[in-house]
């Protein structure tokens, strides 16, 4: 009986079951999405390994004279060709791309919410010209416009996580846009200005809040990208300039260091695992939220 | 109908070029921003022994003194002449350069699209007609972990594995294809194989998504119940109907093929588009830079109008306003 009373058929928005309470209710969860699970575990240890890592691990940058050791129980991963210690360098790299990554979807995100609300809001020339710019960078694969910003913006930490947040604003923007358009037609905004509210208090107080999960939802499924993009600018050396670790970079002097194998597997195992992670993230968060999109 | 779909590709049509004007602004914009020029690049280390006369005298050399507008419009008169300036480098035409190099990137994304297409439809394809059987879990798991390995990591290790066991490595130097082909095809083969398998893992999912879409729908079941063989009904009836959003993932991928290559011609050391790119943003060679976004951003712009086009022309359901 219960059962079919808890079919969506049947009972459209109500039931007669008290509602469980939030603990099983993420338990019930947990265990429908397995790989969520498992994606949520790596993500957390690949953002506890970037607050805590480089205490737990010591200094990535301390060089020694055991140069380019095979990987044994006092370095774990070996060491590199200045004798630092190869695992402290893997470990201290996910605090490099992870901060770039969380750096640049913040700029992204509040470059995407402002440009995305307002042209919705403002229409006419504006948002079509903004429009015509968004469609014009769209059409540029991440990489190379990446490459383009951080060519205008310079070198280092910030042109990195400011090249990456433009990246993630183009193609953030046309969502927040099109949900913005869909908010506005409400009846409550309608409301608020029959009122006489103007229009920042309109987008902050009646748009904004729902802009979040998709966003978020979709932020996260670009986080992957985010890392995997830090990666290869590093690994052209065009990126993050040595000596801070980056995943990216380790792979590229461990190219000209073949023979030492160790030097490529390592950090390759380390970025495969957190992109893995946001990615089977931002599946799970989507199959969630978003039931439409199930199962592609 | 018919008109419609007319005025919708005649509209298409010209706003490309509106779209050109802005990415061609935007890339001069972009380029005027980097706190550099010619003299900067040329002088290195010398700037400091310039007076500030000699100076003025290489700004009005170099056309520098001239306002912006100015000197966009003498850029753009130059592109139509088919002359896209000098390397602030090696002094060399950038035209010529382009000419000689195109063909490596070209071949290379030729042959990565050759190899991705039938990779991503076909895992796409057994992946749905074996649906939740051992091999669409198995080739599920392959695509989720394609799309996590960075590919340059991929290519790296193409090159190192081999070494380190064999002790193989592809020819050097770079053989044109009409200097030798088997010789070529060594070079070429395994950055396009890797670019192909790597990128295919997104098509795959589109494809098995759309197809399990499409086997739902009633006239796939009547052609079942017809009694037609399944091998029939799924690439006559299915995939057919499924190909639509496939199609544009494919014409997406495109692009993603020429930044793939930007990386694999580094790697495998192709004397390509790629290779060019990057050594001129190491040296801040915005002549190059500049020409290399403009070409393939036009590229891009005019790819994503033939994928907007070929829904018309597929689907004649697609309605246009």
């Amino acid at each position: 009986m219960s059962q079919v009373v808890n079919s969506p058929e049947v009972t459209p928005g109500w039931s007669l079951r008290p509602a469980p309470s939030r603990s099983r209710r993420a338990a019930r969860a947990a265990r429908r999405h397995p790989v969520g699970v498992f994606a949520l575990l790596l993500v957390l240890l690949v953002f506890f390994l970037a607050a805590f890592g480089s205490m737990v691990v010591g200094d990535p940058n301390e060089i020694s004279m055991a140069i380019l050791e095979k990987p044994s129980t006092e370095h774990w991963f070996g060491t590199d060709g200045l004798g630092r210690d190869y695992f402290a360098r893997v470990i201290s790299g996910a605090r490099t791309s992870i901060a770039l990554s969380l750096s640049a979807m913040v700029i992204g995100g509040v470059a995407a919410l402002m440009i995305g609300m307002v042209s919705a809001y403002a229409g006419g020339l504006f948002d079509l010209l903004g429009q015509r710019i968004i469609d014009m960078l769209l059409a540029f694969p991440g990489l190379i416009l990446l490459l383009l910003v951080v060519q205008v913006v310079g070198r280092g930490w910030e042109a990195m996580a400011v090249g990456l947040g433009v990246v993630y604003a183009v193609s953030l923007t046309r969502l927040i846009r099109a949900n913005t358009l869909s908010t506005l037609a409400n009846p409550y905004v309608e409301a608020a200005r029959v009122l006489g509210a103007w229009a920042p208090r309109i987008l902050l107080r009646h748009v904004l809040p729902n802009m979040g999960p998709p966003a978020l939802i979709y932020m996260t499924a670009l986080v992957g990208g985010a890392i995997l993009a830090e990666g290869a600018l590093s690994f052209l050396a065009l990126g993050i300039a040595p000596p801070t670790p980056s995943w990216g970079r380790m792979l590229a002097d461990g190219r000209e260091l073949w023979q030492e194998w160790h030097l490529t597997v390592f950090p390759g195992v380390a970025m495969t695992a957190a992109v893995l992670g946001f990615n089977l993230l931002g599946d799970t968060m989507r199959d969630v939220f978003d039931p439409r999109m199930r199962g592609s | 109908m018919g008109a419609s779909v007319r005025q919708y590709v005649l509209r298409r049509l010209m706003l490309v070029v509106p779209t050109v004007v802005l990415l061609s602004i935007f890339v001069f914009g972009m380029m005027q921003l980097v706190p550099s020029n010619v003299i900067d690049e040329r002088l290195g280390a010398l700037q400091e022994s310039v007076t500030p006369e000699a100076r003025e005298n290489l700004e009005a050399h170099f056309g520098l003194d001239k306002p912006l507008v100015e000197r966009y419009v003498s850029w753009v008169g130059q592109i139509f002449r088919g002359d896209l300036g000098r390397s602030w480098l090696t002094n060399l035409s950038v035209t010529s350069e382009i000419k000689r190099r195109m063909p490596v990137t070209l071949e290379l994304m030729a042959l990565t699209m050759l190899l991705y297409v039938p990779v991503g439809v076909g895992i796409g394809v057994v992946a749905a007609v074996r649906q939740n059987k051992p091999e669409d879990l198995s080739l599920r798991v392959f695509t989720i972990l394609m799309l996590a390995v960075p590919n340059f990591w991929l290519f790296t290790l193409a090159i190192i594995l081999p070494l380190l066991w064999w002790g193989y490595a592809p020819p050097v130097p770079y053989t044109e294809l009409w200097d030798g082909v088997p010789r070529n095809l060594q070079q070429m083969i395994l950055p396009a194989a890797i670019s192909a398998f790597a990128s295919a893992a997104l098509l795959a999912r589109v494809t098995r998504s759309e197809l399990l879409e499409v086997m739902r729908q009633d006239y796939v079941v009547t052609a079942r119940a017809k009694g037609l063989q399944g091998r029939t009904v799924i690439l006559r009836h299915a995939l057919q109907n499924a190909m639509l959003p496939v199609i544009t993932v494919i014409g997406l991928s495109i692009a993603g093929a020429l930044a793939g290559s930007v990386i694999a011609e580094q790697i495998f050391n192709l004397p390509g588009m790629g290779i060019y790119l990057v050594r001129s943003l190491a040296a801040n060679d915005l002549p190059v830079v500049q020409s290399w976004m403009l070409l393939f951003g036009t590229a891009f712009v005019l790819l994503n109008l033939v994928v907007d086009l070929s829904y018309s022309w597929l689907d004649p359901r697609v309605r246009f306003t």
